[in-house]
């Protein structure tokens, strides 16, 4: 990578959204959290009223006129903070923006007052179709510039910085020119956004493209890294699949170790997108993580 | 790599997953070779979206079987990728499909059923509104004529030609399947929402044209007139107070104006 030139690039670029008082981009962390899943809406609510500290809402479950969803989600937030989540953004795309979708992100984030957006550093489509999926990038100057100008223009919209999830990924491109952790690191500061980590993405690329997961986590900027991600994946063959549909996996435990002693006490969740269990169970999962940061701290005293 | 470059790369890699060609710019992986890796978004496409749209449709998918609606699936798929941005709407066009198709000669409630579940899904997040009371109906006798009325944003109304909502209803309650069958003539029905709850039920003729006739901004008067094609112009007046108080009291008019 021309990391000289592309140095020089960022620093002529205007800094959009202002640092806070202590000079990071940072935004408060909020602790630890879940994924919001429908079937736990009644628990989240009555029996387990208020036993994690936020909630990380699907955007596009969200993006509906009204009717029930909608008033879960009001519900909800006057007992947890709340972020959005999306997979729609298609930031990494080549065709033009959704304004429209921009538009009624911008809405629910300020109706939900959700604390903070994040998106993937991915493409789902182009004319006009949407997979559903989480494509990955070619890692080149081109996608960087592209990228980030996009990024730039989200950010400048909704009025508040994005924070970018690095996906899991199966193949990648003959044409790539760097590592995913220097473009991410990169496209960080050229953007000016946040992170999201999700460390089980990191592990499943890491073993199916055959790099070392710590190595990723070193290239990344500690003053960009807002949330993390715990999860699980399948083994399909040679392959990790990213299922999110099984407990954190104990390779994904030593990453969190090894994140916290980077990043430090960043707002982290379990994010089961599948084969959901019951709320305690997640609880559960949750104090291990509640325990990696305690240990750590008690550690570092 | 410029941006069209870019572009072009991603309409190849787009291209291979939709209609699973061959994609040549995936690099040679160690342990598994490039086409494997690309067949784990190929395959991951079709099972996502089959899964989406059984996600729209339980009930089709129940009533069809898993394998016939997965056929169905696919070949919707096919032809309507999914071009918006959350799945919650992929499938809108699967009751015209199913018109379109040429099942739909031996199996016409399959497109009816999936009208159905639709427009119920529909109702379920249509935007919200509060109703007005029969409170709102104490207006000068002079003003009743020129009336207009807001029907709640939920209120969808369908004529099916089948028994797909009795099919719906069983496959719904688990009770035992009637026999699939084409009606004696068309019938009309009212999709709406109360508070959360979706409600649905059987319209007589009078009511399912006064109704839509209202949805389309017409005045009290003119539904009075309507209601003529059914009644004895004495019955009218006691017709129309009849229903209104019933939608009203329903929950199915969101606003009253003689403006």
């Amino acid at each position: 990578m021309r990391r000289g030139a592309s140095c020089q690039q960022a620093s002529r670029q205007k800094a959009l959204i202002a640092p806070t008082a202590n000079g990071s981009p940072l935004l408060s962390p909020l602790g630890f959290g879940l994924g919001l899943r429908t079937v736990h809406y009644e628990a989240l609510l009555g029996s387990h009223r208020g036993c994690v500290s936020w909630l990380e809402a699907l955007t596009e479950n969200y993006l509906v006129p009204g009717g029930r969803p909608l008033d879960f989600l009001r519900r909800l937030g006057e007992h947890y903070s709340l972020v959005l989540h999306g997979v729609s953004l298609s930031i990494g795309s080549t065709d033009p923006l959704n304004l429209e979708y921009l538009r009624q992100v911008r809405n629910l984030a300020a109706s939900c007052e959700a604390k903070w957006i994040s998106d993937h550093l991915c493409w789902t489509g182009v004319e006009g179709i949407n997979l559903h999926d989480l494509l990955p990038l070619p890692y080149t100057q081109e996608s960087l510039q592209h990228v980030a100008s996009r990024i730039r223009q989200c950010q400048d919209y909704l009025g508040r910085r994005l924070l970018i999830e690095n996906v899991s990924s199966y193949l990648s491109y003959a044409g790539s020119e760097m590592s995913e952790w220097e473009f991410l690191g990169e496209l960080a500061k050229r953007a000016d956004c946040l992170l999201l980590l999700d460390l089980n993405n990191i592990h499943v690329s890491a073993t199916n493209h055959g790099f070392d997961p710590n190595t990723y986590l070193d290239a990344l900027p500690v003053d960009r890294v807002q949330q993390i991600h715990l999860a699980g994946h399948t083994r399909h063959g040679e392959l990790l699949i990213d299922t999110h549909d099984a407990p954190v996996a104990e390779p994904v435990w030593q990453l969190y170790d090894a994140a916290l002693r980077r990043f430090g006490p960043v707002s982290t969740m379990i994010e089961r997108d599948d084969n959901i269990p019951p709320l305690e169970v997640l609880l559960e999962e949750l104090q291990r993580a509640r325990g990696a940061a305690l240990s750590l701290r008690a550690d570092a005293a | 790599m410029t941006s069209r470059d870019l572009a072009q790369l991603q309409k190849r890699l787009q291209q291979s997953i939709i209609g699973e060609t061959a994609f040549s710019d995936a690099a040679a992986g160690t342990r598994v070779n490039a086409a494997t890796r690309t067949d784990v978004y190929v395959n991951a496409y079709r099972l996502r979206l089959i899964d989406a749209l059984a996600a729209n449709f339980p009930r089709l998918q129940r009533f069809m079987g898993t394998a016939a609606f997965a056929a169905l699936a696919e070949n919707y798929l096919a032809q309507f990728p999914s071009t918006s941005v959350s799945v919650r709407w992929f499938g809108d066009r699967l009751a015209q499909f199913l018109r379109d198709d040429h099942t739909s000669a031996v199996a016409p409630w399959l497109a009816d059923l999936a009208d159905w579940e639709w427009e119920i899904a529909a109702a379920f997040d249509s935007p919200d509104a509060p109703p007005i009371a029969l409170a709102a109906l104490n207006v000068a006798p002079e003003e009743w004529p020129r009336l207009r009325f807001t029907l709640h944003p939920s209120v969808r109304l369908l004529r099916l030609q089948t028994n797909a909502v009795e099919l719906f209803s069983a496959i719904s309650d688990d009770a035992a399947m009637p026999e699939a069958c084409m009606l004696d003539r068309p019938q009309a029905y009212a999709i709406w929402r109360q508070e959360f709850e979706v409600r649905f039920r059987i319209q007589d003729d009078d009511e399912a044209h006064t109704l839509t006739l209202l949805g389309q901004d017409a005045t009290f008067d003119a539904m009075c007139g309507d209601l003529c094609d059914w009644h004895e112009a004495s019955e009218v007046p006691a017709r129309a107070a009849s229903l209104l108080r019933t939608w009203i009291t329903d929950g199915m008019i969101a606003g009253a104006t003689s403006d």
